[in-house]
């Protein structure tokens, strides 16, 4: 780990989800809820394939002021070795160093489906409250207002009101695949067209 | 460790979003057109007439009829009326 981190932005928020397409609807609520919340969402999609991406995903963890782990997906996958995936726990083992060793403030939080499963799964997070979702678009909502509360204004940002902009967002999906010819939502040009029209959505202040 | 962490600091604005992204004029252009079209018709009360115009068409072309049956040609004359 490179001794010098990288300043954090405000507001970036790490992303760390499985991609794959059932959990689709719960990443399209991550992106709308953080982007209505006005947080700048992040994530290893944005960064492009080649060498050294361990490093790349290190030094996007460090720039982000927070990260968000959803260890959802601990089951066995269907694709013969049948294998639970790692990334999630790694790169919340990343996180959390970072938080520890590096001079800038990083807040990470688990999310999580089920309940009590986090701390069978990942017994070394006892005594952390991992943000329960139960897999549901409203319970995403509701834990990110959990974990993020914006001090001014905050009467707009209401469990609802993200709601609105979830759906907006899910409308826009069929002409964005369209537009960028991806194979899915979980590519780099889809990610940055998904988080600037949810922006656009929510409502924040627009100079044109 | 439940915690919550407060933010204080103000929301981007949509010039300061471009730049974040790096959007060409054309991407720009995109999703101005594609969210405030949606947003009209979203007030307008006309949102999801395309799409149901096309699901209509195409369960008809899936099943095979040469022709659209009395309920799809409904569903599609109805949503084409309010779009």
């Amino acid at each position: 780990m490179p001794a010098q981190a990288p300043e954090p932005s405000r507001d970036t928020v790490f992303l760390n989800i499985p991609y794959d397409d059932k959990f689709r609807r719960l990443y399209l609520a991550y992106v709308s809820g953080l982007v209505h919340l006005g947080l700048d969402p992040r994530a290893t999609l944005e960064i492009p394939g080649g060498q050294n991406r361990l490093d790349k995903i290190l030094d996007l963890i460090r720039s982000c002021r927070y990260s968000i782990h959803d260890l959802s997906r601990v089951q066995l996958d269907r694709t013969p070795p049948r294998t639970p995936r790692f990334n999630m726990p790694f790169e919340l083992g990343l996180a959390v160093a970072s938080a520890k060793i590096d001079t800038h403030p990083h807040d990470w939080f688990v999310f999580e489906t089920v309940h009590r499963r986090a701390s069978k799964s990942l017994s070394d997070l006892s005594g952390t409250d991992p943000n329960i979702h139960h897999g549901t678009i409203g319970g995403v909502m509701r834990e990110l207002c959990n974990a993020f509360v914006r001090q001014a204004r905050h009467e707009r940002y209401s469990v609802p009101e993200m709601m609105k902009t979830y759906r907006a967002v899910s409308l826009l999906v069929e002409d964005i695949e369209r537009a960028t010819r991806a194979r899915s939502l979980f590519e780099a040009r889809a990610f940055r067209l998904l988080c600037s029209a949810a922006r656009r959505f929510s409502g924040v202040p627009q100079t044109r | 460790m439940a915690h919550s962490v407060i933010i204080t600091t103000p929301m981007p604005t949509w010039d300061e979003t471009v730049e974040r992204y790096g959007l060409s004029e054309a991407e720009q252009k995109f999703v101005i057109r594609l969210v405030d079209r949606k947003a009209s018709r979203r007030s307008e009360g006309r949102a999801g007439t395309d799409r149901r115009i096309r699901s209509a068409s195409l369960k008809s072309a899936q099943t095979g009829a040469r022709k659209v049956g009395p309920t799809a040609r409904k569903k599609i004359n109805r949503a084409r009326a309010s779009a």
